[in-house]
Order: structure tokens, then sequence, then C-alpha cells
């Protein structure tokens, strides 16, 4: 189900009226479940199954590493983890698997092929994971307490898993930042400013930038990138670029505001990610939900930066080539990881010391433009299977002569520069002149909503649903 | 803040609507392939008269011009089978006379994701009393009209790119793999489906005729084509079919015809409707 659908919309009308009826309000979790369950549904009713086969999995095992004997609970602890991870590699890399080593065209090959892919299932398996995690090393005890009643448990790790803002394409939630939020909310706590704001940006970045973008980076696929100038296809890689920001950091802003409805409060996802001047600093600005997951729960129990210089590169490669892998089932993910593993590891060669703020405006002007170029030409490995990404930055060398489309360039440039904007906005925030901005800001998003009135673009699924 | 943003919203969008109430120009405003699908099929349903004649198939007689063709509306749209323009068809109340079908890809299925949203009955509605809600109305899209396009109406349509020959000869080869395998399950189908579609449209008064459009000349022989030829014309025996004409048309791609080519091909086409106009 599409957050901009009407079918979305009518469930969101119908579960809010009920969530907040004062009768009913000792039965809100469950109300959510019911209605994130429907929301799951009603694209694949039979793969419900799984989630829920994954909500118990989650439910039995942190209950038992919390109620059983000291020696047991590493053992539920590591059974827990391996079931996520075995269903998510069976339901998720079963075709790589089988492209890469069987013949698929019929037997076990095409049986490994033809494994549907659960909508979702690398978000909630992460969370299924931390809440695991959390609960086995109790780090967070102070925060994160498994009910003594069972039942009780049953429905928090559910709501957990299912809650629908965040169950298709997160932010992926961690158990020790939402379990004690969970609890009566009530209406009038609702802040209604914040909801109004994630809301209006976050359908505008998707409705009006990224399916609008969606229309001229089609052109990227194979064959019709062979027809196309070197200039045209430069402008659509970085038309990609803020597409694919904008598809997914819209996504993360609809789900903060639409659980913020609800009464609860899930992390930023994005912070600007492209103003970045370091590629380190990149990842704790991009699907900051993902980075700090594989950071804590990946690269520091891999040993981190602790265990000397040559460990630390081959950790930073190694998290990045899973995380690479977390995003789909194929190669062409995994290089993009490597891609960034070593963009990390080279950066870290250089500089011990990431932190840019001291350098000079020019230089971090450099660097940031240079970070923005190489992102923008790793998310081709996104777009394209990786036969063909090869090929399609040899036709970016080749194609130099052939006249360029003006329709299409302007046409991602006006697409583009909100995104720009957005930013730039961000970064004169402090400004004297932007406070002073600041009391008409409602124009903005008065505009913003007309843009989304009259300027959609054909309604695409999120980019991120398919990871 | 909230309040005061709906009401910006609402001040921008009743000033919008009354610029396009008084100034109600058919714009040169397509953005992209897919909304200028949407815009033709808009224009089509929303247009007081029907016309005499309308081509419904894929890109390939997207190419068509229309516009010297009188009493013709080309529903052909790049990216859509025959049955999204069929889709289309059946949305008016009366649908034209004469209905010219491309069979080159008949057996491709409906977009659904496209169709359906011509289903919404609230959709629909607000589309056709608010004029700001229209695709063809879109700021972008006007603005484009206004800096881009003024004095070169249908200026984005054809496309003219000549490619490299071993690029172009690379696009080809890959057709032929389809063109020599034909997937005979899907276009059996396929058959159905369009059997289907013909008596919906006989059934609503008007005659349906089948053309088929020149591709590269290497693959008008290869299996595929002769398949869709044989087929169409041995289960449509009393319909008549336009064959491709024998001189050699060149392509931007093996199966789409260049701009000079379209417009040669549309001066046959058109000599067809004339005389299915006079029958």
């Amino acid at each position: 189900m599409l957050f901009n659908s009407s079918i979305f919309l009518l469930l969101l009308v119908v579960t809010f009226s009920v969530y907040y009826i004062p009768l009913l309000a000792k039965y809100q979790v469950q109300i959510l479940i019911v209605s994130s369950l429907a929301f799951y549904a009603y694209g694949q009713p039979i793969l419900l199954i799984l989630l829920l086969v994954s909500a118990l999995i989650n439910t039995l095992t942190s209950y038992a590493v919390v109620n059983s004997k000291p020696s047991m609970l590493k053992f539920y602890a590591v059974l827990g983890v391996a079931a996520n991870l075995t269903i998510l590699c069976f339901f998720k890399y079963s075709p790589l698997f089988a492209k890469s080593f069987f013949d698929t065209t019929a037997g076990f090959g095409h049986f490994l092929l033809m494994i549907p892919l659960p909508i979702g299932i690398s978000f909630y398996t992460f969370e299924g994971v931390s809440l695991l995690i959390d609960v086995y090393s109790n780090k967070h005890h102070d925060v994160l307490t498994i009910d003594k009643s069972f039942k009780a448990h049953v429905y928090k790790t559910l709501f957990f898993i299912s809650f629908f803002p965040h169950l298709i394409a997160g932010p992926i939630l961690k158990a020790y930042e939402f379990y004690p939020q969970i609890g009566n909310k009530k209406f009038a706590d609702i802040d209604w400013s914040y909801v109004f704001k994630k809301l209006t940006i976050g359908y505008f970045l998707k409705m009006v930038i990224a399916d609008n973008l969606a229309n001229f980076t089609f052109w990227m696929a194979y064959p019709y990138f062979k027809s196309l100038s070197s200039v045209d296809l430069v402008t659509m890689v970085f038309g990609y670029s803020f597409q694919i920001f904008a598809d997914f950091a819209g996504y993360s802003l609809i789900a903060l505001g639409l659980a913020k409805l609800f009464g609860y409060n899930l992390n930023e996802n994005f912070n600007f990610p492209y103003i970045s001047s370091s590629f380190s600093e990149f990842w704790t600005r991009w699907h900051i939900s993902l980075s700090t997951f594989l950071k804590q729960y990946l690269y520091i129990p891999l040993g981190g930066n602790r265990k000397g210089k040559i460990r630390t590169y081959l950790n930073l490669l190694v998290t990045m080539i899973l995380g690479g892998l977390w995003h789909g089932a194929a190669w062409s993910y995994a290089i993009w990881g490597l891609f960034h593993g070593l963009a990390l590891a080279i950066e870290r060669f250089f500089s011990n010391d990431a932190r840019t703020a001291k350098h000079s405006l020019p230089r971090r002007l450099i660097m940031g433009v240079t970070v923005f170029v190489f992102v923008s030409a790793a998310w081709v490995l996104f777009k394209l299977p990786f036969e063909y990404v090869v090929d399609y930055f040899k036709s970016i060398v080749v194609n130099g002569k052939m006249p360029a489309n003006s329709n299409n360039i302007m046409l991602i440039a006006i697409y583009s520069i909100p995104v720009i904007l957005y930013h730039l906005v961000y970064l004169c925030r402090s400004a004297r002149y932007a406070v002073s901005f600041k009391k008409y800001e409602f124009a903005g998003y008065g505009l913003l909503l007309f843009l989304i009135a009259v300027n959609s673009g054909p309604s695409n699924s999120f980019i991120y649903f398919q990871f | 803040m909230i309040k005061k943003s709906l009401l910006t919203f609402a001040f921008l969008f009743v000033i919008y609507n009354i610029f396009l109430f008084f100034n109600k120009v058919a714009w040169h405003s397509t953005q992209s392939q897919f909304q200028g699908s949407v815009i033709k099929s808009d224009r089509y349903i929303d247009d007081p008269n029907t016309p005499q004649a309308v081509v419904v198939g894929t890109s390939l007689s997207s190419m068509i011009v229309d516009d010297s063709i009188p009493g013709l509306y080309n529903l052909s749209m790049p990216g859509m089978a025959l049955f999204d323009g069929c889709h289309i068809l059946f949305k008016r109340k009366t649908i034209p006379p004469a209905v010219f079908i491309e069979v080159n890809y008949f057996y491709k299925d409906e977009n659904k994701s496209f169709t359906s949203s011509f289903d919404s009955k609230i959709e629909s509605f607000s589309k056709a009393h608010l004029l700001a809600l229209r695709d063809e109305n879109q700021p972008v899209g006007i603005i484009r009209h206004f800096f881009w396009l003024r004095g070169h109406p249908g200026g984005n349509v054809v496309h003219n790119t000549i490619l490299p020959q071993q690029v172009l000869q690379e696009l080809v080869k890959n057709h032929k793999k389809d063109y020599i395998h034909p997937d005979d399950k899907l276009i059996s189908n396929g058959l159905l489906q369009l059997k289907a579609t013909v008596s919906q449209i006989q059934a609503r008064g008007s005659k349906v005729y089948f053309f088929e459009m020149p591709t590269d000349t290497s693959l008008e022989q290869l299996p595929l084509a002769v398949k869709v030829r044989q087929l169409i014309t041995t289960t449509f025996a009393d319909i008549p079919f336009l064959p491709i004409p024998k001189q050699v048309f060149s392509t931007i791609d093996g199966i789409h015809l260049n701009g000079n080519d379209a417009v040669e091909y549309t001066r046959y086409f058109k000599s067809y409707v004339q005389k299915a106009a006079l029958n």
C-alpha cells in the first residue's frame, strides 16, 4: 500500500478516528497492530504469514533470553538472530544464489529463482535482530525492559515489528528507542505543527520531485542510454541522485509524520546528506537508521577501529559490502558497498581526522562537490544491472558528439532545484536573514501544498520498497 | 502556521484555476512520455466532439502524425499497448466510427497502473471540473510551454536522433532475438483478448481496420512478424488489413520510424484512412 494512495488515506482516517476514542484507549496498541497488518496484507496477503512468523520468533527468543537460566541466554539470542538471518537469506538471496551457481531454467535453480521477495523483509528482520541483541547485551536495561507477562510482550513485539509507518521502508527502529515509548497516547498531545511539516515536505519530495524525476531518469535503462548524448547521460546520473534522495527522504519524513500522529517518535533518517564534505560525514547523514545499525551491530562487534589500521580498513570494507548486499540480491549492490567501503578506507588512510569542520570553506566546497559526484556516480549501480553499468559510463565517453535533448536536461534541472534549495536552506538556517524569513515559512508550506495538488508526477512505488 | 499555510494554498489554487479558466489554451506542456499519454487520453475523453477515426497501438504507431489527417485522433501511446488505447476509447459515450488497430505487438498487456487512474470516478470528476488538476495544466509544463516551445509546436514529439551504426546494429540484434523466438503462449493469450476487444468495438457500431507498422527491414520477415501477420489475417479474415508498404523505411532503434520516415508513412496511412472513410 502506497502512502500516496487513496486506500491508504482511508485506512489512515479510520485508524486515527478509532485510535483516539477514549473508550478504546486501552486497546491503542492492538488497533495499530490490526491496521498495520491490513496495511501489509493489502499488497501480498500470503506474505503476512512470514511477517507473523518473524514476529513470533523474535517474541519467543527475546522472552526466552530474559526469562531463562543464565547459561542459556546466549543460546536463545544466537538462535533468534540465526533464525532471522536464515529467513532473510532464504527469501532475499536465493535468486542471487540460483543465478550465480545453478541452472535457473529448471529444477532447484528455477525453484530458488521463483521465491517471492516479501516487501520490507530487510527492514523488519534487522529490527528483530536489534531487539535480540539489545535484550541480550542488556546495555539499555534502564530503558528496555521486557514484560513479565508473555501476552503483553507479544503485543509489544508485534507492534514494534509491524507499526505501519516504518514497516516497509524504515527507518529501521532500535528496540531500546521504541519499546519505552509504547503506552497510552492522548489526542491533546499531538504535535500538529511537526506532523504538518513532515508530511508536507515528505509528500512534496516524493510526489512532486521523485515521481517527476522518475520520468526522465527512466531513459537510463538499457538500451535507451545507448541512444543518448553524453550530456544527457551525465545529467541523468545527477537527476537520479536527486530522485533517490527525494524518494527515500520523502518516504522517511512521511513515516516520521505519521508515527507522530499516533504519538510515536521515530528518529530522523536523513540529515541533508548532499552537503557532506567527506564520505564518513555522508554516512552520518544518509539512511541514518541503517548506518547506525551497521555501526552498532556489525562494525563495532567486528572490532571497529580498535584492532589496528589494516583491520579497521578491512572492517569498513566488510561492513559496507554487507550493507550493500542488504539493499538487494545482486552483485551490483555488493560492488556499490565495496565502492563506499573503499572510499571510507582511503579517506581514513589519508586523514585519520575525518572531522572537516576546521577545513577552509573553499576546501570543504571542493570536497563536498567531489563526494557528491562520486556518490551520484555510484547510484548508477542501484539503477542498472552491473553488466550495463560499465556500458553506461562507456556511452558517456563515446556519445559526446550526439545532440543533447535540451528538454530532458532542463526538466531534470527544474525538478532538482528544490532539492538543492532544501539543502541550502538548511545550510543558511542560522543566517540573520534566514531567521527573519522564518515568520513567512507558512507561505513556503502553502506553495508546497499547491505544487503537490497541481504538479505531482505519476504515482510510482518507493524505490526502497524493493529492498 | 498550519491555518496560514492552508489559506495560502487555497489562495494559490483559486488564482491558478482562474488563470486557466481565462487561458484555455492547448498547452504544449508535455514534460514526459508517460504524462504525454495521460494528456492525450484526457483530451480524447473530454473533447466535446467525437473524432471520425482513432488509432490505437504502441509507440510504433504513436509516430503517425495525426495533425495531418483530418478527423483522426491518435490514441497510440509510447510504452503502452493497444489495449490501453482501447480502455481510453471506451471512456467516451460514443466511440469513433472507424478504429484503426496497429497489430505489430497486439499481444502486449494493458498497463493497469495507467488505465486504472481513468476508472476513478472521483479523479475523473475533479479533473473535469478543476482545470488545475489536469496534467496538461501543470505549472512546470506551462512554464516549459512559454520558454521552450513557443513557435515550435510538437517539437518534443518526434525523436530524430541518428545513432552510431554500431549501436543501431546492437539494438536490431536484440530485437532479432525476440523476433526469431516468438512467445506462443503470450501471443495466443493476446489473440483471445484482441478478439474480445474487437467484438466490443463492433458491438458499439464502429468498424475495425488493422494495419502493420514498418520496422527495420531485417525484422519484417522473421518468425514473429510473419506469425502475427498470419494470425491476424486468418483469425479476422473479414477485417481489412493494411500491410506494410514496399519501400524501405529507416528507424531510430530498429523498430521506431525516424521523424522523416514517420511523416512519409503518415502519407501512406492517410490514403488508407481516406479510403476507409469512403467505404
